[in-house]
């Protein structure tokens, strides 16, 4: 008994040594941060502060362009992700059958990831500028042209550059939960007569779920990246379709105001935790349910 | 327990990716370490010396080894020999002078390095002593309290006397009534008129105070019937500087700053931008002007003015006329006065522990024995030097051309007293601060207006954009 406490003590010893370079990475550098981060959030002052309480919170919220930009934040998110899963989702359908280019396809679309981001907005830039690629398109067919960053389209554009950036991605991921779906199950379905919807719904919806919470996760995290795509392209002040939480903390940044930046991100790591762990709990329930 | 750790733990992770990406990085990770080189001072020792004179700093210590740190961010002779000089006087005090090195192909990025990394580092209360401010957002830096009022420590330092300087720079740079920085140096702004032209038309006009309007006008009333090359009253300029500064003029119609609201879209501005079209349609401004009625100019120092000014006359093909130098126009004509700039602002951190010495510093930085050198860029501040530099030229009775190559090589142009007298008055009626850096706003106008004025956009769609994206920013 008392050499099992040892042995226990001995595994608890060693892994608390191997994790603790990255623990202390991500202290270091994430979690005592914020931690600062959240006591400035309550001060007026970064050195000497006094408590004001919730008066930053206040100013951060009295903000218009704060609130624009949480409602654009979320709407982009809130639009996107829905729209990149389900996206991907197909596509993932169709490469799970035998295509002889499937290979290539696969490439294809995970090509995007590894392209550096300089060259992304470049690219962009071409293709919505003034004088880009699309205008060029309309003009030749007499619509007359559009400033589509400068516009209510922006976010649209950064829709489909978010889309196009992460769908390899989350193909890649569905297609390993796809196949790892036993497929005996599909075969007694079809033996019972199941219809093809019938199979989907009951089959690889139920089986996926596990990927899906992961791809969900994944994909929120991603949209919030496109700021640096948006930043390289329209700066720091944009049409305000397209001015997100980020863009409001990076300005509060460079003009010092670390009591409105600290509030903000609180409110936004709030935001970020109630959804995680509405996220959780359903993913809890869902195992419990599988079981 | 575990259930709520990992809910953190993923909450932190999306938030850190997020915010890695944004670029913002850690506010606290960067802070200048300029603390601790400042050792061996005690802070006390200020307190006891500065209780003769309530609110004053105090004479510097002249036993106590103390560090004094100033950051620029180009390095500046100008500094280094102050530094070398006052040393030499204050063996005890050391001047700890940092600039960034950089090469024309980094200058951006490093610039953008410096103004978060001096930036944080006053966050944190860690910056520098003394800090010029020319780079950085020095409105934010009062705004955040950072920087000393020095126009409270002037006011208790007998030793500085505030005839010695130009006083109305001094009183151009306050905000709020309080004064933030010290410049070495600074540029005037007026316009450069052809005064042959000018007599021959036989306009007379007011330059003490007159609007863009007024000026427009009567420089168009000027060149009535004048030759393909005469017919521009303005040269030098660009319709989407000149529509940031016909905004300027009227900033409280287009702008709310205490409300947050913007008037962009509104006849007034739409009818703004269609006027500094017109002018530039009808050949009124323009940059292609080879011999405008006017030219806006920078005059950057004595010497500087006299070639200006004397340029004209050694045009070569019968176009050579006679220069003078008049008041660029006015927003309000209630308070006349020409624009200024200054060169090489240095703000006090209000947190440093060596004030005293800081200040003396800064006062031998302004100093006759300083500011009367002949290589410094700018007008020195200090009345004596600048009359000294000016008696030296007035002596010396001509100055070489500074063109390399061309028709001026090799020129050299008079000086006469009367010059000398004519500029005195634009330097003491200089009242108007032009910001070293744009502001947001007109950053945006400018580029905003640049596409009505290519005729990619209507006036009514670029004053909508610029509504939008004025709004933005002031409601942040």
């Amino acid at each position: 008994m008392s050499s099992g406490i040892r042995l226990l003590r001995k595994d608890w010893m060693a892994a608390v040594l191997f994790l603790a370079p990255s623990l202390i990475g991500f202290s270091v550098f994430y979690l005592i941060p914020f931690a600062t981060g959240l006591i400035y959030s309550f001060q007026d002052n970064t050195i000497d502060g006094t408590f004001v309480g919730l008066d930053n919170y206040q100013a951060v919220l009295s903000s218009g362009s704060f609130r624009k930009a949480a409602a654009n934040t979320l709407l982009f998110t809130g639009v996107s992700v829905p729209l990149l899963i389900a996206l991907s989702l197909c596509f993932a359908h169709l490469l799970n059958r035998r295509l002889f280019i499937r290979n290539w396809l696969q490439t294809a679309f995970v090509l995007p990831l590894v392209v550096p981001v300089a060259s992304i907005v470049m690219m962009w830039q071409i293709l919505f500028d003034w004088n880009g690629t699309l205008n060029v398109l309309l003009e030749h067919l007499h619509m007359g042209r559009m400033d589509w960053m400068k516009s209510e389209w922006s976010m649209v554009v950064l829709a489909v550059v978010y889309i196009w950036k992460n769908i390899g991605y989350n193909i890649i991921l569905f297609l390993a939960g796809l196949q790892s779906i036993p497929k005996d199950y599909y075969e007694t379905a079809d033996i019972e007569g199941a219809s093809g919807l019938h199979k989907w719904l009951h089959i690889t919806w139920v089986y996926l779920t596990p990927t899906m919470f992961f791809v969900v996760l994944m994909s929120i995290i991603n949209s919030f990246k496109v700021f640096r795509e948006t930043y390289l392209i329209a700066g720091d002040y944009p049409h305000d379709r397209i001015y997100m939480l980020q863009h409001y903390m990076n300005n509060m940044f460079m003009s010092l105001n670390v009591q409105k930046l600290t509030a903000a991100a609180t409110l936004m790591v709030a935001g970020i935790l109630l959804f995680v762990s509405v996220m959780l709990m359903m993913e809890r329930r869902f195992r419990s349910f599988m079981e | 327990m575990k259930k709520v750790m990992l809910m953190i733990l993923a909450a932190m992770f999306v938030l850190t990716i997020s915010a890695c990406s944004a670029g913002t990085g850690n506010p606290k990770g960067s802070a200048g370490g300029a603390g601790e080189v400042k050792t061996g001072q005690q802070p006390t020792d200020q307190s006891a010396s500065s209780s003769g004179q309530p609110g004053g700093l105090g004479a510097p210590s002249d036993t106590e080894k103390k560090t004094v740190v100033f950051s620029t961010f180009f390095p500046n002779d100008y500094f280094k020999e102050a530094k070398k000089k006052y040393e030499a006087k204050h063996p005890n005090i050391t001047i700890d002078l940092r600039s960034v090195e950089t090469d024309d192909a980094h200058l951006l990025e490093n610039l953008e390095k410096f103004v978060k990394t001096t930036g944080t580092a006053m966050l944190s209360g860690q910056g520098p002593d003394l800090i010029e401010m020319d780079q950085l957002p020095s409105g934010d830096y009062v705004k955040r309290k950072m920087l000393s009022n020095l126009g409270d420590i002037m006011e208790h330092d007998p030793d500085f006397i505030e005839e010695q300087y130009f006083t109305n720079i001094l009183e151009g740079m306050k905000v709020n009534g309080g004064m933030y920085g010290l410049p070495i140096g600074f540029f005037i702004y007026g316009l450069l008129g052809n005064e042959d032209a000018i007599q021959k038309s036989g306009v007379t006009f007011d330059d003490s105070k007159w609007n863009w309007e007024q000026f427009i006008t009567t420089a168009q009333a000027m060149t009535k019937g004048a030759d393909k090359d005469h017919q521009y009253a303005l040269g030098r300029s660009i319709p989407e500087y000149m529509t940031a500064q016909f905004v300027n003029e009227r900033f409280s119609t287009f702008v709310n700053q205490e409300q947050g609201t913007a008037n962009f879209v509104s006849g007034d501005f739409t009818n703004l931008l269609q006027q500094v079209k017109t002018l530039f349609d009808k050949k009124v401004v323009g940059t292609e002007a080879r011999f405008p009625l006017f030219n806006t100019v920078q005059i950057n120092s004595p010497t500087d003015y006299i070639r200006e000014l004397r340029m004209s006359e050694f045009i070569p093909g019968g176009n050579a006329f006679t220069s003078k130098l008049y008041s660029s126009p006015n927003a309000d004509p209630q308070h006349p006065g020409g624009s200024f700039r200054t060169y090489q602002t240095i703000g006090l951190n209000e947190r440093s522990a060596v004030k005293a010495e800081a200040w003396d510093f800064m006062k031998f930085l302004l100093s006759d024995e300083m500011q009367s050198k002949p290589d410094g860029t700018g007008f020195p501040l200090n009345k004596a030097s600048y009359a000294k530099k000016a008696q030296a030229l007035v002596q010396k009775g001509s100055i070489l051309s500074d063109q390399p190559i061309g028709p001026l090589k090799g020129k050299s142009f008079k000086i006469t007293q009367q010059d000398i007298d004519d500029l005195d008055k634009f330097l003491k009626g200089a009242t108007y601060p032009l910001q070293f850096k744009p502001s947001k706003i007109d950053e945006i106008i400018t580029a905003e207006a640049q596409a009505f004025f290519t005729g990619q956009k209507s006036a009514d769609e670029v004053a909508k954009l610029i509504q939008n994206r004025v709004t933005t920013y002031l409601n942040e």
